[in-house]
């Protein structure tokens, strides 16, 4: 039978082929074309050249790099921005593991799948919903929900600075990203667990196996895989917030002039020095500054994944 | 039948991701209902095909406060649609980004209104020099230097029409008042009678009364200051620097950025005095306008900074809340009586309109904008229908008639949105809204307040073109300063103690100094002393 050649081959599947050249197209027209805008942070843009300033613009090297380095604001966001994330990691990365766990070793089936559900729906509610909400609990005036019950019950003598309080501000933040995302994350790695060969368990109860040890050496090991790419995908997002890329919403609307010491960070600034002060070139420095650490996260965390699982190449790549 | 349903379904997807492919290329949607600027210039273009009459433009208002975000049916717009034969295809923009997108892309409407990025704007690539675009399309209409000097660049070119210029002669005129908009500080006449003091007439005197305040009233907040907007540099200007603008103040003879200056120091250690007892609360700060407006319209403050327009708005709420003994009141008294350098007024306007390149009817635009400067026009959009909203007294004043007066009074806002009046400045003189907000039997007590705050003020137009250019070191300067101020303005407020204020005050000072501070002021004062030499200030 004689070969088909390649264009033969294209051709014999071109509905499937127009498909993938329109996703192609797609990508290429939105992730890459659209990167061309980043020429201006090596130039100095002047909207008032709108497109064509991307072109006309003088060129003048990494000054604007540079000038963000020696940026009196810099360490403070550089800081803020990596503690912020490097919180979340810690503290709400792990947490739709363990309502994974918890929601599949749940007995009862109604209860279940009720709790799955409440644990998600907060997701869909928008960040300004959850800033106002964090408001009306946390303020410290009449109005302070939480303030007011400690009063009450006699456990503080003076209303708590939590939405003054720069400190407090980093783990509202942690407590409102959990709080709102863990449930969603956590249908990702109950999928993993539903994959899990049933007989494992099975087994390793005949043999034995407390219920802790059941998710040490069966379900843990199960869905590492799934943690392992959830990782990585948080890492390469570290500069926005992790998992759920929360950073810009929270500092943003959860922050405030009194907190701007450990709320602002680079997604702010960004937006403070782009849009509300006109310096384009300037912030698309920062933004590119900000993707390409980003990026070494995300090469670095597959690399270390990979080695983890005992591959010698990352997970992803 | 399968197959037919597997390309029904691809057919649909393919539609939906063309359909989501344009809608994501276009400029962010606008929040009125007036639809994309580029589909209204397209309209524009469209409706107008050589008519004379009922020509339709598209017009971007870049204030996102703005009262309304759309023409027609309102007694004053229906007015100039009439007399110009203009209507207005309005999108009033729905945050700080679409005006940029709108500019970066090419895509801006016929015209632009817009308080902000009016630099940005002066440019030949996308707005029309409106020197030469006057004597082309309306060579009769009055262009008075005091009007387009405020706009003027260092080339003399200039590409927007100011509104709310004035001269001399009419900052003179004993019915000329600032603009309705102004600040001042705002406080419960009922809990002062209670504390049986007299207004503070020193910032010694103010702490006093405040801690008298909080003796009174534990629960009450003394004073609520703001860290944003007009609200943010009142209080600075007016009761802590020496400066004729909050990007420049008088420090020992020169000239220096308002926050490297001995007098910031000072006034930021008497609030900070006034944190430490309690006279100011943190969480003021952290919150946003409507939330600000709403926690003093609760009774729960005692001073306050607020618009001038806003004084019955407050004790309206006052009486809603069940408060029928509260009453709000400006503080007259002046505290800083001392300073040097009165508060200026810039006399720069408030707003600008642009003519864009993308206009497709310049012989229609430049009509409806001479006519918009008119005498006629002024008095319609300043004092609204003559024997419908007022009627004029033997000397050309308006005599507002007396529902129009009460709704003035009542709710300025509403007011403007469904007459019109006080809505449409385009390049108009500031003559004609202010002898409508003086109404000394209508409204008493903001025609007072504002007497007040001319009293007090002097003019001085040089100071409205005191400001960098785009895309220069002393702009980028200038914007990372402010930012950085603005940081610190709370943290320096509340430092617990004498040491700690030392201190974040000496930080600020050595961040500013990283930021091009010498070299802003070195700007500023070779700009300034070129503005006194153009302007004849001694």
């Amino acid at each position: 039978m004689k070969k088909k050649s390649l264009f033969q081959e294209i051709w014999s599947q071109k509905f499937f082929h127009f498909w993938a050249l329109l996703g192609v197209i797609f990508v290429f027209v939105i992730s890459y074309a659209s990167t061309f805008g980043l020429v201006i942070a090596f130039k100095n843009y002047n909207i008032a050249d709108g497109l064509a300033g991307m072109f006309a613009g003088p060129w003048v090297g990494f000054k604007h790099f540079s000038d963000f380095f020696i940026d009196a604001n810099f360490v403070r966001i550089l800081r803020n921005t990596l503690v912020l994330s490097g919180l979340k990691l810690l503290f709400s990365f792990p947490m739709p593991v363990l309502l994974a766990i918890f929601l599949t070793e749940m007995r009862f089936d109604r209860l279940r799948r009720f709790s799955q559900t409440v644990s998600y729906l907060p997701h869909f509610v928008s960040w300004v919903v959850v800033a106002s909400i964090v408001q009306v609990f946390f303020n410290s005036m009449s109005s302070g929900l939480i303030n007011s019950m400690l009063l009450q019950i006699g456990a503080i003598d003076n209303a708590i600075s939590f939405l003054t309080d720069p400190r407090a501000f980093w783990a509202l933040a942690v407590l409102s990203d959990a709080w709102k995302e863990s449930g969603w994350w956590a249908i990702i790695f109950i999928a993993a667990i539903a994959s899990i060969d049933p007989g494992l368990y099975e087994a390793a109860s005949i043999d034995g196996a407390s219920r802790m040890q059941r998710i040490w050496h069966i379900t843990l090991p199960g869905i590492s895989h799934s943690i392992g790419v959830v990782l990585i995908i948080s890492l390469g997002n570290i500069f926005t917030g992790g998992m759920s890329g929360s950073n810009f919403d929270q500092s943003f609307l959860m922050g405030n002039n009194m907190v701007l010491d450990a709320s602002e960070i680079i997604p702010t600034y960004v937006y403070k020095m782009g849009i509300l002060a006109g310096r384009y070139s300037y912030a698309t420095a920062i933004g590119m500054f900000q993707a390409a650490i980003s990026l070494i996260f995300i090469f670095g965390a597959n690399y270390f994944s990979g080695k983890l699982q005992g591959q010698d190449e990352g997970l992803l790549l | 039948m399968k197959k037919r349903g597997s390309l029904f379904t691809a057919l649909l997807l393919t539609a939906v991701m063309i359909l989501s492919a344009c809608s994501g290329g276009q400029a962010p949607a606008p929040a009125g209902d007036g639809g994309n600027a580029g589909q209204d210039a397209a309209q524009a273009q469209g409706s107008d095909a050589g008519a004379a009459e009922n020509v339709e433009l598209s017009i971007l208002v870049n204030m996102d406060w703005f009262f309304m975000d759309n023409w027609g049916g309102r007694p004053v717009d229906d007015v100039i649609t009439r007399e110009t034969g203009v209507s207005l295809n309005v999108t009033r923009v729905a945050d700080d980004q679409q005006l940029p997108v709108l500019m970066a892309s090419n895509q801006l409407p016929d015209l632009v209104y817009t308080d902000s990025m009016l630099l940005e704007l002066s440019n030949d690539n996308q707005c029309y020099e409106l020197g030469e675009f006057f004597r082309q399309y309306a060579p009769n209409m009055p262009l008075p230097n005091e009007q387009t000097g405020i706009a003027k660049r260092d080339d003399g070119n200039f590409y927007y029409l100011v509104n709310f210029w004035k001269t001399q002669k009419e900052w003179d005129d004993p019915h000329f008042l600032p603009s309705v908009g102004s600040s001042g500080l705002m406080y419960r006449e009922d809990i002062l009678a209670e504390t049986g003091m007299q207004l503070p007439t020193s910032m010694d005197e103010l702490e006093a009364l405040l801690i008298k305040v909080k003796e009174l009233y534990p629960s009450i907040v003394p004073l609520a200051l703001y860290s944003e907007g007009e609200r943010y540099t009142f209080f600075i200007n007016q009761y802590m620097v020496d400066s004729p603008s909050y990007m420049i103040a008088e420090d020992n003879g020169d000239w220096s950025y308002f926050a490297g200056t001995d007098a910031y120091r000072d006034g930021m250690r008497t609030l900070n005095r006034f944190a430490q007892q309690g006279l100011l609360i943190p969480e003021m700060f952290t919150l946003m306008y409507e939330q600000y407006i709403q926690e003093t319209q609760s009774g729960n403050v005692f001073m306050w900074i607020d618009d001038s327009s806003n004084l019955e708005m407050n004790n309206n709420a006052f009486q809603t809340m069940g408060l029928d003994s509260a009453r709000a009141a400006f503080m007259k008294s002046a505290v800083y009586q001392e300073a040097p350098y009165p508060y200026v007024d810039p006399s720069g306007g408030w707003a600008g309109t642009f003519v864009t390149k993308n206009n497709k009817n310049p012989e229609a635009t430049a009509r409806f904008l001479e006519w918009m400067t008119s005498d006629e026009a002024g008095k319609l959009v300043g004092w609204g229908i003559e024997g419908q909203h007022y009627n004029p007294d033997s000397n050309g004043y308006p005599i507002l008639t007396p529902d129009v007066a009460r709704m003035w009074v009542e709710d300025y806002d509403k007011t403007v949105r469904d007459t019109g009046v006080g809505a449409w400045f385009f390049g108009t003189n500031a003559w004609y809204e202010s002898v409508r907000i003086y109404a000394p039997e209508e409204n008493p007590p903001m025609t007072e307040y504002l007497m007040y705050v001319k009293s007090n003020q002097k003019m001085e137009p040089a100071l409205a073109t005191l400001r960098p250019n785009p895309n220069t070191d002393e702009s980028a300067a200038l914007a990372s300063l402010n930012n950085t101020v603005k940081t610190y303005y709370p943290r320096i407020i509340f430092a617990r103690d004498g040491n700690e204020f030392e201190r974040i005050m000496d930080e600020l000072q050595s961040q500013m100094a990283t930021q091009g501070l010498l070299q802003y002021n070195d700007w500023a004062a070779n700009r300034w002393t070129h503005l006194k030499q153009v302007y004849g200030i001694s």
